[in-house]
């Protein structure tokens, strides 16, 4: 089974990797914002490091809300879902499959290069390693909701920007928390942690049933 | 045919399959069904062998590549089976569904459309593999255009107005 589940997540990611725009556009769509904002706001070091946290957390965030809305669509398109549908593995665990993969081609890359933008908005070395490490446990709460968001639509042909109005409120709480762990002290930065991966295990836990569960009803539309 | 298939809730009546409601115990009842709708469940980036492969992973009782490779070859489809699915044509694709049919059997057969794309080999063929499926007492749902060539007891439904009305 496990066996199984490997082998799809690795077909999922050829079939990413295969189209290099499917991976590349989010991630040059993450870099391209946070440059924006030096541009905008003026190079002054200060401010930069100030809103550094932010502005890559949100740029993070647009970046993988747009990616995430992809991820039925294609199988939509092609018949696959029908065979995930009928499959007799659980729902739940195969569209949790797709979210890693998901995760792994979309998100992983966004998380390598952000140092380097980090470093751009004069992030001290600390800063960086906590950017790096909200990230790990920040993104896959992200791609875990989204992909709920995703299934609620994958019936509907012109979506736009519906799955972003429908998600976006819900990624506040991890946005707070995510920018506040990287600005907070040295001394009282492991309960921010701590409040990251529990944000990453509940959703964990309970996306992948809910995702399955909307995509049931996101076929029928 | 979704209906059917259990993707979809009627609004109105029931599907029965062996005297209890398919939605009582969807899970049980998609196993025993293969579905040929009118997209063709393939994934175009990978190759047909690869999409065997993944479309077996999602079923419980695996075939072995021995048996893909004979199923590929039974469908004329042994020399595409490392090309890439979108680089094949319409009608290669489609004859890659009907190997789906053969690779995962399954009681009860939906199919929507079979026929459509297929040259009069490939018509030829989906008579052949649905005749053998008939004659191992399996069950066959058919939405068809064509006049249907088969060899065994079956039931057809007229939908919609006849033309000379």
């Amino acid at each position: 089974m496990i066996h199984d589940l490997l082998y799809i997540i690795y077909y999922e990611m050829r079939e990413t990797l295969d189209q290099a725009f499917t991976w590349l556009t989010p991630l040059l769509f993450f870099i391209i914002v946070v440059c924006l904002f030096p541009l905008a706001c003026g190079p002054d070091p200060v401010l930069l490091t100030k809103m550094a946290p932010g502005i890559i957390w949100v740029a993070a965030l647009l970046s993988i809300i747009i990616s995430i809305g992809n991820l039925f669509r294609t199988d939509s398109e092609e018949g696959f879902l029908d065979l995930i549908l009928l499959s007799h593995y659980p729902l739940s665990l195969l569209v949790f499959c797709k979210t890693i993969s998901h995760w792994l081609t979309h998100c992983l890359p966004l998380v390598l290069i952000s140092p380097l933008l980090g470093f751009l908005l004069h992030l001290s070395f600390q800063k960086e390693c906590a950017l790096v490490v909200t990230l790990l446990l920040g993104t896959p709460v992200l791609s875990l909701m989204g992909s709920i968001g995703a299934a609620l639509t994958v019936g509907i042909r012109r979506h736009g920007l519906l799955l972003p109005i429908l998600i976006m409120p819900f990624y506040i709480p991890v946005l707070i928390v995510g920018s506040a762990t990287i600005l907070a002290e040295a001394e009282s930065v492991s309960g921010y942690y701590a409040m990251m991966g529990a944000f990453m295990l509940l959703s964990m836990a309970f996306a992948p049933f809910l995702t399955g569960a909307a995509l049931r009803i996101g076929v029928t539309q | 045919m979704r209906i059917i298939a259990g993707f979809i809730e009627p609004q109105d009546g029931s599907i029965l399959w062996k005297d209890t409601c398919i939605f009582k115990n969807l899970g049980i009842f998609q196993q025993q069904i293969q579905y040929m709708g009118h997209q063709n469940g393939i994934k175009h980036h990978l190759t047909l062998y690869e999409n065997c492969q993944l479309s077996s992973m999602l079923v419980k009782n695996k075939p072995s590549p021995s048996i893909i490779n004979k199923v590929l070859e039974q469908t004329g489809l042994s020399s595409f089976k490392h090309i890439k699915a979108r680089q094949l044509s319409e009608g290669q694709r489609r004859r890659f569904v009907l190997a789906r049919l053969l690779l995962n059997p399954a009681p009860f057969w939906i199919l929507d459309e079979p026929l459509s794309s297929l040259d009069s080999d490939g018509q030829h063929l989906f008579y052949g593999i649905l005749n053998q499926h008939l004659s191992h007492h399996g069950i066959a749902v058919i939405a068809t255009h064509q006049n249907c060539e088969v060899s065994h007891p079956m039931k057809t439904i007229y939908l919609g107005l006849p033309y000379d009305t």
